[in-house]
């Protein structure tokens, strides 16, 4: 039965189109201007040039993560070889582990497979020690800090930055170097140093890491503690965005260990360990590591955009 | 039966290639071009038929498109024609304008005094007498020349909605038009 309320609209009669489709029938003529739609068009690729991926960046999340996360681990590993705890070892074991799974290399000295490292790195013999790599390492570790084992602190942050560059997820995308892609007129630098290269690769003259004779009164615990946090979800993706930058943002971003909190939470460590002995810490890594490298990645407090 | 110009008695929707969406949610180059050459001309002319400013729906429809590319991974395919997703995108940021000028102005637009000076002016004049919703209507019917059914599946409405909004079109045309001395274009 047909619902009483419900109304069947005539079509319009033959004379009631005629008449609206010569009234509109300017209508059916208009066009945009060409040059207008040449406009568009060109609008339209350069739309497309931008991927969802470069816009979100979750691959930068992972590497920033990744490298973030491994590189303190490393300064931990190192005053637990210098300390004799094993203990220490276990954990450190494992996120390498899980860092080499997520194709990034931790602090095994295999030679780096990166195309961008490789150009301007050259091996040296391993078990020279390098002055330039105990300041680096200082830096790494606590900024403050002075007897970390130079040669694996730096060892371990530089690997664990450069696998990422071998799938083309790594700092290349991260650093968006050449305009920021994300849509914000800042320029977004991650890392240590340089228009792009989070750790330093990007003039990267190797130097083997070697022997280190760290000084004994290391405040390196203070990286020591502040390894929690990242198991926790409190690591470096909240650290990336942390001050208002959001992607797009008109705020640059600065990843590592500046800004105003830190991720690894050591920023206002204070030290309280001392590293007694004077252990011979030897790496072995082999041509892929570099002064400059992994200062800023898992330390404190003293790196800014260059 | 249904008189229409010659012109626009053939058209139809077009033909959808089963993968295209596939192909625009791959951002293929290729595929997205195929779209905009093909669908920006409907999207202009419903536009402008909307905001009755060619400048205005000339910018209006580029947005459309990158839009469209920003949210193709959110669209869904029911087995509409794009063209569909792409007037609905439309029908919005006209809406938007609207809104946008009327906050600016402060007070609601008011449709020229002046007399249309030619015949797009005619019909723009014509389609500010009606609604959002049955100038869309008359728009696909009577300019772009679909059939009531088409017409139902391009807007997300039933054919039984769209008659009833083309017969209040143009019984309101009707009635605009004839109080109108002026607008002799008939």
């Amino acid at each position: 039965m047909k619902n009483p309320l419900t109304r069947d609209y005539p079509l319009p009669t033959p004379e009631d189109e005629a008449f609206a489709s010569d009234t509109f029938a300017p209508l059916c003529h208009e066009r945009m201007d060409d040059s207008v739609v040449a406009r568009w068009r060109g609008a339209i690729v350069n739309a497309l040039a931008i991927t969802p991926a470069a816009r979100y960046g979750p691959a930068r999340k992972v590497a920033m993560s990744s490298a973030a996360v491994v590189a303190p681990l490393m300064a931990v590993s190192a005053v637990g070889a210098l300390t004799g705890q094993d203990e220490l070892a276990a954990p450190i074991d494992l996120m390498g582990d899980l860092a080499n799974s997520m194709g990034t290399l931790v602090n095994d000295a295999t030679p780096v497979a990166s195309p961008v490292a490789n150009a301007s790195t050259t091996p040296t013999a391993s078990g020279t020690p390098d002055p330039s790599s105990t300041a680096s390492a200082t830096s790494t570790a606590t900024g403050t800090a002075t007897a970390i084992p130079s040669g694996t602190a730096v060892a371990g942050a530089g690997a664990a930055a450069v696998a990422p560059h071998e799938n083309g997820l790594g700092c290349d995308d991260i650093l968006f170097a050449n305009g920021h892609m994300q849509g914000g007129p800042v320029g977004c630098e991650v890392g240590n140093s340089a228009d792009h290269r989070q750790n330093g690769w990007k003039n990267a003259t190797a130097t083997a890491t070697a022997t280190a004779t760290p000084s004994p009164s290391a405040t390196a615990t203070a990286s020591a503690t502040a390894v929690s946090p990242h198991e926790n979800g409190k690591g470096c993706d909240d650290v990336i965005f942390a001050n208002g930058h959001m992607p797009g943002g008109p705020v640059g971003c600065d990843v590592g260990n500046s800004g105003d909190h830190r991720q690894n939470g050591v920023k206002n460590a204070t030290p309280t360990a001392s590293a007694t002995g004077t252990p011979a810490v030897t790496t072995s890594s082999t041509g892929s590591t570099n002064p400059g490298q992994g200062k800023n990645n898992g330390g404190n407090g003293n790196s800014k955009k260059p | 039966m249904a008189i229409l110009p010659a012109a626009r008695t053939a058209v139809s929707l077009p033909a959808r290639e089963e993968d295209e969406v596939t192909r625009l949610k791959r951002r293929e180059h290729a595929a997205w071009t195929a779209v905009f050459e093909r669908e920006h001309p409907l999207v202009f002319r419903a536009v402008l038929a909307q905001v009755g400013d060619r400048t205005v729906a000339e910018d209006i429809t580029g947005q459309v498109f990158l839009e469209a590319i920003e949210g193709i991974g959110r669209y869904r395919d029911r087995g509409r024609p794009i063209a569909a997703w792409l007037l609905a995108i439309a029908r919005h940021r006209a809406h938007d304008w609207f809104r946008r000028r009327r906050r600016e102005q402060g007070v609601a637009i008011e449709p020229s005094t002046e007399g249309p000076e030619t015949a797009l002016d005619v019909a723009l004049e014509a389609l500010s007498a009606l609604t959002p919703e049955q100038r869309e209507v008359v728009v696909l019917r009577f300019v772009e020349g679909y059939s009531l059914d088409e017409t139902a599946g391009l807007t997300g409405r039933s054919t039984g909605a769209v008659k009833a909004l083309q017969h209040r079109a143009l019984a309101r045309l009707r009635a605009v038009l004839g109080e109108d001395a002026t607008w002799s274009y008939r």
